[in-house]
């Protein structure tokens, strides 16, 4: 975790229990419950209600949206929907993306996101919302994990970064490191190549990723 | 049957439109609405034949089905009008004539007003100058030259016909009205507002994401481009076979120029209906090297005076407004570009439009000792060799300075050596790309059984005699040979081909032609200094033998990463089985994914041997070209970037020089050395590649010809597109 600090305050993780937990909902179907009070709404888990509320109380200091457990809320109060509409797929800048379970290379990111040091990883979820009238999509996204020093060490890219090419451990899904972002933080896409344990005298599955997709469009 | 109900509310409801119409304006709503419907008749008839292909005569009899089914139902609703409360209306209703829908789709598309506006003339089938209906000589009088023979080649033609044979003009030539199309061009809502971004954008001091923020773009005299109400546009010229690239097939080729607004923003500017298709050159024998000034001439004609302005009628001034006009980029693969622009070809000594180094120092690196050619200089000679009067006198006139008169050179603003954009797709895609993955490193070649031990020591071996490299790939003679007979056809249809085929055939992919000429053509000036010049190139390096520089085992992991590698939908996968003969044809796409996406992610896995230098100099080899790769192809450049690009450019070359002595260099090598300073020119080269008049000339193969072989198709061809295109 410590290497992940710079961006702690948007990030769900990863200790035993809890991760255990986070990573069902994130990917197991039977937690989300149908609401019953409109079509295709449904509870959005708490630790990603939670997640989706820092994300917009630090876009929007000076107008905090309430946490809807909070309850009583004082009249007129700014409160967020516990409600969303899961989505599996969205079409940004004329690209399919997807959650990683309907399609692993559409789900496979490289992101740009003010104060995040991370830039790649996997949609894991996605929820939209209707804020002030404007609908916006909250993406649940797992970074990628890097290499350890040690491992990096192994890494044959290092020298070649013009092939814009890195090495991360491959995604495991009790291990994951999840952020929130929206679509205009998308790049592109970002192709991948796993490989088994042992590559590259590494002794954990690696993925290898190569960010070339996107061509420095705008 | 069931009585026919009178009309309530609830039917009101359901077609508001029409009795929305009668109630609010009585009779009069009733002409509206039937001018309605013949128009959305005439569209569905034009879009079924145009779009959807439905052939004329079915075309016609679903038009006289839409008419009675059209009397019918208002027939019907003149009964129920009646019936109804506007039964005050029913004398007024009833007098009124039948709605009549037209009986032809012809009829139809000419009351939608779709048709472009095309100017057909006669042109000589062998030299392409243009004559006029009234006095057609029976054979083509002109001269290349005052003191040349004239050209000869017969004018008429018999034509069967079911009233017996008619005589006809051998060919003809259409091109398309340039300021028609731009009123019509101009007449679409919205579109002069997306054209006055180009105006109020803010130049990138830094970084180039759009032409906008070039200095192409401010390259023109007096700020045209960023002038509100000019139009910049490019020019873009190629062949295809309208019966498409079968090798059992029909192989004929058609030249088309299209012209683009790049005034547009890049996601509209090759939209069809964006896109001024100004000519198909006539099908058969095309014009080499210097016939082709004919083809070109009428278009420039046309271009030359909307430098100095016409008044045009746009959406937003029905009245007309003026409207200036220049070409800016002229974009084609090297061979087309060549010869529209007058340049020698590529295995001449002056084989570059962009510099004076000759063919012999090819291997030249130290680009700062080069000699820049410059506009001026070569609109000077090019203009010398149009007045020269003999043959032999534009013959010396081209060997010492490489170019030839080009009709683009009488368009007054345009420089002849920035504007000439060099085909990325082509230059670098095409050629260098598949140079190095089947000539250096020999994919293709069916492996011997490789000792892997023998590996470690040095990469495979697998020598065989140059002549049968062919016979040892596995594309056998149905797909590298095809491969290679459809660039020996590309070549032929520049006139620029090698002078044998098997030459061809011996170093596969030719990435230079040694001749600009007709041998057949001897009436007009053979381009025989290409040919002086190409001497050397017709030696074949007998020491040379085609390798593969991969083991039996490395390209089954190639396969593996080809076929595993995690990809986003969009993207498509290039074939797994490279070196085999069941893929057919790579496409542009595919060669760039393979170095771009695929090859990458496992090369380096792969020549991970610390103790091999030779792998670690592929690698490093390999690096320097995919480094290239990714910033000439990005969408956004910075001058830091193009410098870069040249520097690992030329360490890829220079590595290449030591890993891979032959075969030699191509010219493509050289030209590709230009790219760092076409893109701090141009900005990103991507937006300006072949690319987008690729897949229009893809379209327009993929218009139902029927078959047929003679020019009438082309004709026929070109207007389908272009009322597909204001159509779309």
């Amino acid at each position: 975790m410590a290497r992940l600090q710079d961006f702690s305050s948007q990030l769900m993780t990863t200790t035993s229990e809890p991760v255990k937990m986070l990573s069902n909902v994130i990917l197991g179907k039977p937690i989300f419950k149908e609401d019953p009070i409109g079509a295709g709404l449904n509870i959005v888990p708490a630790d990603v209600y939670s997640a989706i509320l820092t994300y917009l109380n630090l876009q929007t200091p000076a107008f905090p949206l309430r946490d809807a457990r909070a309850m009583p809320h004082p009249k007129n109060a700014h409160v967020l929907p516990r409600a969303a509409v899961p989505i599996r797929h969205i079409n940004h800048k004329g690209r399919d993306y997807s959650t990683f379970d309907m399609h692993h290379g559409n789900s496979s990111v490289h992101f740009r996101m003010q104060g995040v040091l991370k830039d790649s990883g996997h949609i894991e979820t996605m929820w939209r919302y209707t804020i002030n009238g404007i609908l916006r999509t909250f993406i649940v996204l797992s970074v990628h994990h890097d290499l350890s020093q040690q491992d990096e060490k192994n890494d044959p890219y290092t020298p070649f970064p013009g092939f814009l090419v890195k090495v991360v451990y491959t995604r495991r899904s009790n291990d994951l490191s999840l952020i929130i972002l929206e679509q205009d933080h998308f790049i592109g896409h970002v192709a991948y190549y796993i490989r088994p344990e042992g590559t590259f005298g590494i002794g954990r599955s690696t993925s290898v990723l190569v960010n070339s997709l996107h061509r420095n469009r705008e | 049957m069931s009585q026919p109900t009178p009309i309530n509310e609830r039917d009101s409801e359901r077609c508001p439109l029409i009795l929305l119409q009668i109630n609010d304006s009585g009779v009069e709503g009733v002409g509206t609405v039937r001018q309605s419907l013949f128009l959305a008749v005439c569209t569905l008839a034009a879009w079924l034949h145009l779009k959807c292909g439905l052939s004329r005569a079915s075309t016609s009899r679903l038009l006289k089905v839409l008419s009675i089914i059209v009397q019918a139902a208002m027939e019907l609703g003149c009964l129920l009008t009646m019936k109804g409360r506007l039964q005050r209306d029913r004398d007024d209703i009833t007098s009124l004539s039948p709605c009549r829908l037209p009986n032809d789709v012809r009829s139809a598309m000419s009351a939608l007003d779709i048709e472009p506006n095309i100017l057909r003339s006669i042109c000589c089938p062998k030299c392409f100058s243009k004559y006029s209906l009234d006095s057609l000589p029976q054979v083509c009088l002109r001269r290349e030259v005052p003191r040349a023979k004239i050209c000869g080649a017969k004018l008429w033609t018999t034509r069967p016909t079911r009233a017996g044979p008619r005589l006809v003009p051998a060919r003809l030539y259409s091109s398309q009205d340039f300021e028609s199309w731009l009123e019509f061009f101009l007449s679409r809502p919205g579109i002069e507002a997306v054209i006055s971004k180009s105006y109020t954008h803010k130049p990138s001091l830094e970084v180039m994401r759009v032409i906008w923020d070039s200095p192409a773009w401010r390259s023109l005299p007096g700020h045209f481009s960023s002038t509100p109400g000019n139009l910049t546009f490019s020019w873009y010229i190629d062949w295809f076979n309208p019966f498409t690239n079968k090798i059992a097939g029909k192989s004929t080729s058609c030249g088309a120029i299209m012209i683009s607004c790049l005034n547009l923003p890049l996601e509209l500017q090759h939209l069809p209906e964006n896109t001024f298709f100004a000519a198909i050159t006539p099908t058969g024998k095309e014009p080499n090297v210097t016939t082709i000034t004919a083809i070109i001439d009428p278009i420039v004609a046309r271009f030359k005076p909307m430098w100095d302005g016409r008044i045009i009628k746009t959406y937003c001034h029905p009245r007309g407004i003026q409207k200036r006009v220049a070409i800016l980029a002229r974009i084609g693969d090297l061979l087309a570009i060549r010869k529209v622009m007058g340049f020698a070809g590529v295995a001449s000594h002056n084989f570059c439009s962009f510099c004076k180094l000759r063919h012999d120092d090819l291997g030249n690196l130290d680009h700062l000792s080069w000699e820049f050619r410059t506009g001026p200089e070569v609109l000077f000679k090019a203009a010398k060799w149009n007045e020269a009067t003999t043959k032999k006198r534009r013959k010396e006139i081209f060997k010492d300075g490489g170019v030839r008169w080009s009709a683009l050179h009488e368009l007054p603003y345009g420089d002849p050596v920035r504007h000439t954009m060099l085909g990325l797709m082509h230059n670098w895609i095409e050629g260098l790309l598949q140079f190095q993955a089947r000539i250096r490193w020999g994919i293709g070649v069916v492996s011997s059984k490789v000792d892997e031990d023998d590996k470690l020591d040095n990469v495979t071996t697998n020598p065989h005699p140059l002549d049968s490299v062919l016979d040892n790939l596995d594309f056998g003679l149905d797909t590298l040979e095809g491969e290679v007979e459809d660039l020996y056809q590309e070549s032929q249809q520049y006139a620029d081909t090698p002078s044998q085929l098997s030459r061809m055939r011996s170093e596969t992919l030719i990435l230079e032609n040694p001749n600009d000429s007709d041998p057949e053509d001897i009436d007009f000036q053979p381009d025989s200094d290409s040919e002086l010049d190409s001497e050397d190139d017709n030696e074949v390096d007998d020491s040379w033998k085609l390798t593969c520089v991969f083991t039996t085992a490395e390209l089954s992991v190639i396969h593996a990463c080809l076929s595993d590698a995690i990809i986003p939908s969009w993207v498509e996968r290039p074939p797994r089985n490279l070196e085999e003969k069941s893929h057919g044809k790579l496409k542009a796409d595919h060669w760039f994914v393979l170095f771009s996406i695929f090859l990458p992610l496992i090369l380096p896995e792969i020549w991970q041997i610390p103790s091999n230098n030779r792998c670690r100099s592929l690698l490093d080899n390999f690096y320097h070209l995919v480094t290239c790769t990714n910033i000439v192809c990005a969408y956004s450049v910075t001058s830091d970037s193009a410098d870069a690009y040249l520097d690992h450019y030329i360490k890829y070359r220079r590595s290449s020089h030591i890993l891979f002595p032959k075969p030699g260099e191509r010219p493509n090598h050289h030209y590709a050395m230009h790219n760092s300073d076409l893109m701090k020119f141009w900005g990103p080269l991507m937006p300006l590649s072949e690319f987008a008049g690729e897949r229009h000339n893809g379209n327009l193969q993929k218009v139902e010809t029927n078959s047929h072989s003679c020019k009438c198709v082309t004709q026929s061809l070109f207007l389908c597109d272009l009322t597909i295109a204001r159509g779309a």
